[in-house]
């Protein structure tokens, strides 16, 4: 029993050192050595990557089959918000949704669920290049909310610091896409002059997480808590 | 329409290395192509009427684009004129416009792709290679539909219990949040449900395979095998800087060796590959009965 579970160690080790090393140097590795206009090339190489580590890393584990077809669920349901609220900009709870996901399913499948919820929803609303990057955000906003709240008791004040906070790096990130589709290269003047246009849906974006992590994350969590605990999925091991 | 019955994974790998070379390429010419391509295979799916309503789009994005441009580089060497502080320089203006036509036609290519990848195609690439993924794709976008179907009979219902009767904003808002959160109850129980059929129905068996429609044949494999070296010729070209063109500080002249003419007609040959297919189609677009 031991061993199985250290060389489970010894996988999540390797997992997380390609995650958040191996890519990192790799980016650097990307603007140092290559030629200056190359940025765009490695940003959108870097995405596909992660999002493909992250993949594939969900396939090589064990998963039940309640716990794929609930993922699945949250996926159509955040996919379903997203259209109910179409009318009105974003101002969706397609963010507090996945985070509540990652609180309740943990990390990777916090990962995995943001991820989907941007390729499910861009089949409704048109792929493009931000693809890759919308997975990449949502995804690592699902992740962090599994590494920070799954299986502790939920502190609802903290969630919505949380929520605000991803609000906020979700617009900050896809900046850096728009920049660097713009200019395809990295300019921090022209970066910061996207960030001050880009103001409003920052604070519509954080004030929507939070209106709607206020609301969502009781009745949600009571749910999936009820769920977890009657039928034994995403049980912390 | 035989370019719809091709094996997805040939599309996908095409239409990536078309829009991948188009965003990256600076050369007028090379957009220039990318563009009238872009047009041609969004005519041959969609007929008249929404290449043109794109195309006005595309040409209004271009515009947006020109106009803010010189507001925000300064670089350029050939002043036109001044505004305040502002010098208004040719080469930020047609700069502007060569992002402005990449952009619109990168996203003319994903309108192709949007038609020629439905989501059927979309749960076959990821179930081929990653099941899991795919089969969590497959399932929620079979439940989205019934989502919105259950929604709805959500809300008549409380429409039928005369509920929304002269509530005030704040009560519809929390009905619609009773609403969602019915909704979402139900959606969980009902998944439960499902997963325990699936399992009943084999689901967990080690050797199951994944649905899938397509398969390989001899001209999926000669077009996937021409795409990739056509695509990777033409990447090694710009690598080496080959038809490379700059517009800061001042425009970079427009080069006409072999070389160039090699590189440009292969990016030709690359877009236009599917002629044969494309001919037929616009045949098609020209047939169909105008009554």
């Amino acid at each position: 029993m031991m061993n199985i579970t250290n060389k489970n160690k010894i996988k999540n080790l390797i997992f997380y050192f390609i995650a958040f090393v191996l890519v990192p140097t790799l980016i650097a590795i990307g603007l140092i050595f290559m030629p200056s206009k190359s940025y765009a090339v490695v940003s959108i190489v870097i995405a596909i990557l992660i999002n493909v580590i992250f993949l594939f890393d969900f396939e090589r584990k064990k998963t039940a089959t309640r716990e794929i077809v609930l993922i699945a669920v949250m996926v159509a349901l955040t996919v379903v918000s997203r259209l109910l609220f179409a009318p009105i900009p974003s101002f969706k709870p397609v963010t507090s949704i996945v985070i509540i996901a990652g609180i309740a399913f943990g990390a990777r499948a916090g990962y995995i669920t943001g991820a989907m919820a941007a390729v499910v929803s861009d089949i409704f609303f048109g792929q493009g290049p931000w693809t890759p990057f919308q997975m990449l955000v949502w995804g690592i906003i699902g992740f962090f909310a599994g590494v920070f709240f799954y299986g502790k008791t939920i502190k609802l004040w903290l969630v919505m610091i949380y929520s605000m906070i991803s609000g906020v790096v979700f617009s900050v990130i896809m900046d850096i896409w728009t920049v660097i589709a713009i200019e395809n290269t990295f300019s921090l003047i022209r970066y910061s002059q996207v960030l001050l246009a880009s103001l409003p849906f920052m604070a519509i974006y954080a004030v929507s997480n939070l209106i709607f992590t206020i609301v969502l994350t009781k009745p949600f969590m009571k749910k999936l808590t009820r769920i977890k605990d009657k039928f034994g999925v995403f049980c912390k091991s | 329409m035989n370019l719809e019955r091709k094996n997805p994974i040939t599309i996908l790998c095409y239409l990536f290395f078309v829009i991948f070379i188009t965003i990256f390429s600076t050369n007028p010419i090379m957009l220039g192509i990318s563009f009238v391509s872009s047009i041609l295979f969004y005519f041959a799916l969609k007929g008249w009427k929404k290449t043109l309503i794109r195309l006005a789009y595309s040409l209004l994005f271009v515009a947006i684009i020109t106009l803010v441009n010189p507001l925000f580089s300064r670089q350029g060497m050939t002043a036109l004129f001044e505004i305040g502080s502002l010098i208004v320089t040719k080469e930020s203006i047609l700069y502007g416009v060569a992002i402005g036509v990449m952009f619109s036609s990168s996203m003319i290519w994903f309108g192709v792709m949007n038609i020629l990848l439905d989501s059927d195609k979309i749960s076959y690439i990821f179930g081929k290679y990653t099941p899991k993924i795919g089969t969590i794709l497959s399932v929620s976008l079979g439940l989205f539909p019934k989502y919105i179907a259950q929604y709805k009979k959500i809300d008549n219902n409380l429409k039928a219990l005369g509920l929304y009767n002269q509530a005030s904003l704040w009560r519809k808002i929390k009905l619609k949040m009773h609403t969602l959160s019915t909704l979402i109850s139900w959606s969980i129980e009902g998944a439960l449900t499902l997963s325990d059929s699936m399992s009943a129905r084999g689901y967990d068996l080690k050797h199951k395979r994944v649905f899938g429609k397509y398969h390989f044949g001899v001209s999926d494999i000669i077009l996937l095998i021409i795409s990739i070296a056509v695509g990777v010729v033409i990447l090694v070209f710009m690598g080496l800087g080959v038809g490379s063109y700059y517009f800061y500080p001042t425009f970079k002249p427009l080069q006409w060796n072999v070389d160039v003419w090699i590189y440009f007609a292969t990016f030709c040959f690359m877009n236009l590959m599917l002629a044969v297919d494309l001919w037929e189609m616009i045949k098609w677009q020209f047939s169909i009965s105008k009554i």
